[in-house]
């Protein structure tokens, strides 16, 4: 069992690995079952008001078009309702910029996370809209309960009422709550197949520094293959750089590490890089952006350059970096992203807006759309209390006051 | 053993005025009302106690009949269980021959296998008793034995086990018909005494001058009461039996050693228990770097940096091993290396979960057959 056997035994390689085409198949189909299911949840709410409206003895035709005004398209004859609905860029788009939210808001304080917590709420987020779109659940209230989740999945628990106080601190208001953070989480396990472990680049280029740094000092352990001493490679190094010394090639080698960091820490965890590709191949490819010259010496070491390997793997890596490079900072197009807003807004499943309601109605003994059947909330009250008298008989039942008085 | 000894201690019984004589210092029973005569296994010649005690006792010396070849030691001679010399040979060869050929009927396939076996411990027998073919017989019987040691003296162990569950249970069997007799003797004692009692409480009643219709009608009363009683009794002496019978069936069966299993074909000998192994045999190989014991550290960031750590003896002295930070960092940097997505997933684009439109339906697809209760996810 080698390395990539490890990696073969993840769930990250076994679910969450796909080709592009793979990726751009899956989106689209579940963003034509949510445009499906959006409409079809609109008409059976459209019907149900209208019923409810007939049933009150008003004129129907007027209602319905009183109820639908603001859904843009107007009325058809039939009834169906033009509804435009989210294309998949639109809601890759807003995916993401919800988790560039999710970049600002994990590391901030009060109770800042650490970067690979963040990416792994990041990567939850990726992996929940694979299977749902926005449509369905509005990816705000799914980034506020991925960025809790990973508090407990990642061993990072703060706790929920002081998450609840972070998000509320980072916010300057009072709108979050417990109930709000918590609705959608049983959503979002089940969406993520109940794996929740996300391999990341952070500590696989944590490695590559030590050896490069082991390379560049002469202590470097060669591989079989390699027929160099220690110090050849270290005098490889050294050419690199301009002033031909030991300190000045280190002093590139962390530069190159803080630049290869800061692209795992935005581009690699904004873009699809981690459904694509493997851990080692991202840190690479952030390397390769970062240092060109240098990951090539580093990669010499590790794979000979005649084996079959070396050319598939380097094509991956720029395919890799181009993947990397594709997003940026500061290319937010914010009137783009309110307008797809809007549309949203319009376009939201009425189903599942509420959460929250969604979430209680699931609970024993709670409010079903506000209120609990009667029927229901007594049957369920007699079972309970039969239940607990059953339980006294059991274990004796309480003591009689009488040996109380002697 | 020489012919002539073997006529000899083959001879059929002896005419009875000869029992009593030792043939080898001729005194007889009438002297020495207490003489014992010992047999030595070696050639079954019987000889007077003193016999043995004074020719044996500076050490092995040969046997003092005319004509017999075999040297004996004064620890082997013991009592003659049996009148006929060669009756006592014959049980003690057969005795030697079983302790070593102990095995049982439930060790083989069939009942046939096992007859087989013991027609062949059979022949090894008879060639021993009547002497034919002797030492090829004994190197087979000493081969055997040397190679079965372990399942010779395996069962030898379950058999003594056994026997003393035998003797457990006649024990116990011995005790409740002791119990039962008391009882019932301790019964009928008491019957007698309360018939008595009745009578002699008639008598007195009678003589203090009450209706004698009325007195009958009384004793009667309590004679059914006695009946009714008695009857009741026996329910419970029933009762209480049962739950004897069954405490000690319990107590017989309730020792885990004495555990026996019928039907036991192919004794297979539990394997000798290894090492623990987390990784069920598992070998991690590295492939991609060797592993040294330390690194620098050179200007990693601080919370990345181990240097203030190694520094920090609280860190330490606990036995957090800084080698286990190299050796899974450098894992992950070469975990996945090699493993080229657009290669492999290809390959697998069979596999019913890739590629289904929802999380439903590929969760569906993984389980198979949908024991987890999921909620439609849109």
């Amino acid at each position: 069992m080698n390395e990539d056997d490890i990696y073969r035994a993840s769930t990250q390689y076994r679910l969450w690995s796909f080709t592009p085409e793979k990726l751009a198949a899956l989106r689209s189909s579940t963003n034509a079952l949510a445009t499906e299911r959006v409409k079809a949840a609109k008409k059976r709410v459209r019907l149900a008001r209208a019923q409810q409206l007939s049933s009150e003895k008003s004129a129907p035709s007027g209602d319905v078009d009183a109820n639908t005004p603001k859904n843009g398209g107007g009325t058809a004859e039939d009834g169906n309702e033009v509804i435009d609905c989210l294309t998949v860029e639109e809601e890759l788009k807003i995916i993401a910029y919800y988790c560039q939210q999710c970049l600002s808001i994990g590391p901030a304080e009060p109770h800042p996370m650490p970067s690979s917590v963040v990416g792994s709420a990041i990567q939850f987020i990726k992996r929940f809209y694979l299977s749902n779109s926005p449509m369905t659940y509005h990816p705000k209230d799914v980034m506020i309960a991925a960025l809790f989740l990973v508090t407990k999945t990642d061993n990072f628990y703060i706790g929920l009422d002081k998450y609840v106080d972070k998000i509320n601190t980072i916010t300057g208001n009072k709108k979050m709550t417990r109930e709000k953070v918590l609705a959608p989480e049983f959503l979002l396990t089940q969406a993520l197949r109940f794996t929740f472990d996300v391999k990341h680049p952070f500590k696989g280029i944590r490695g590559a520094y030590y050896e490069m740094l082991a390379m560049i000092r002469g202590k470097y352990a060669l591989l079989p293959f390699d027929e160099r001493t220690p110090d050849q490679v270290a005098e490889q190094f050294i050419d690199l750089s301009d002033a031909k010394s030991k300190a000045a090639t280190e002093a590139r080698l962390s530069k190159a590490y803080n630049t290869a960091q800061e692209t795992l820490n935005f581009s690699a965890l904004l873009t699809d890089a981690y459904l694509l590709y493997t851990p080692p191949q991202i840190y690479l490819a952030a390397l390769l952006l970062a240092d060109e010259p240098l990951t090539l010496l580093f990669l010499d070491a590790k794979i000979p350059s005649s084996a079959p390997l070396k050319p598939k793997l380097l094509a991956t890596l720029r395919a890799c970096a181009n993947v990397l490079t594709s997003i940026n900072a500061h290319d937010v197009d914010r009137a783009d992203l309110v307008r797809i807003d809007k549309k949203l807004h319009l376009c939201r499943n009425p189903e599942k807006k509420n959460l929250v309601n969604l979430n209680k109605a699931q609970k024993r003994d709670e409010l079903v759309e506000g209120k609990l059947d009667d029927n229901v909330a007594k049957k369920r009250r007699m079972e309970r209390e039969k239940n607990e008298r059953e339980g006294d008989a059991l274990f004796g039942g309480a003591l009689p006051a009488a040996t109380k008085t002697k | 053993m020489s012919k002539q000894a073997q006529n000899n201690s083959a001879s059929a019984r002896r005419p009875p005025e000869e029992d009593e004589i030792c043939r080898v210092c001729k005194s007889s029973r009438y002297l020495n009302p207490n003489m014992k005569f010992l047999v030595n296994p070696e050639c079954y010649h019987e000889m007077c106690e003193s016999c043995a005690d004074r020719i044996f006792a500076s050490g092995p010396a040969p046997c003092p009949y005319a004509g017999c070849t075999k040297t004996l030691r004064r620890n082997k001679f013991r009592k003659q269980t049996f009148a006929d010399l060669k009756v006592e040979r014959e049980v003690d060869i057969r005795k030697r021959v079983n302790a070593i050929f102990n095995k049982r009927e439930d060790e083989f396939n069939s009942l046939r296998d096992y007859n087989n076996y013991l027609n062949e411990v059979e022949d090894l027998t008879f060639n021993l008793i009547n002497k034919v073919d002797i030492e090829k017989t004994e190197r087979k019987l000493l081969s055997y034995a040397e190679a079965n040691r372990r399942a010779i003296s395996q069962n030898d162990v379950r058999a003594s086990k056994e026997s003393q569950r035998l003797a457990a249970e006649e024990r116990l069997k011995k005790e409740q018909a002791i119990q039962r007799r008391e009882a019932a003797q301790r019964e009928l004692d008491e019957e007698r005494r309360v018939r008595a009692e009745g009578k002699a409480d008639v008598i007195h009643k009678l003589a203090s001058g009450e209706s004698a219709t009325k007195v009958a009608k009384e004793a009667k009363k309590t004679v059914l009461k006695r009946t009714l009683f008695k009857q009741q009794a026996e329910v419970d002496k029933q009762a209480r039996l049962e739950a004897a019978a069954a405490a000690s069936e319990a107590t017989l069966n309730g020792d885990g050693d004495d555990l026996v299993f019928a039907g036991l074909k192919q004794h297979v000998e539990a394997a000798p228990l290894r090492p623990y192994d987390a990784y069920g045999g598992l070998a991690f190989e590295r492939k991609m770097s060797n592993l040294q014991n330390s690194y620098d550290d050179g200007a990693l960031p601080r919370h990345e940096n181990l240097y203030y750590l190694k520094q920090d003896p609280r860190a330490m002295a606990g036995g957090y091993n800084i080698k286990e930070v190299y050796s899974q960092v450098l894992c992950e940097a070469f975990a996945g290396l090699g493993v080229f997505l657009s290669d492999e997933l290809g390959e697998k684009a069979g596999a019913a979960t890739r590629g289904t439109g929802t999380a439903g339906a590929a969760v569906a697809a993984a389980t198979g057959s949908g024991d987890v209760q999921m909620m439609d996810a849109f």
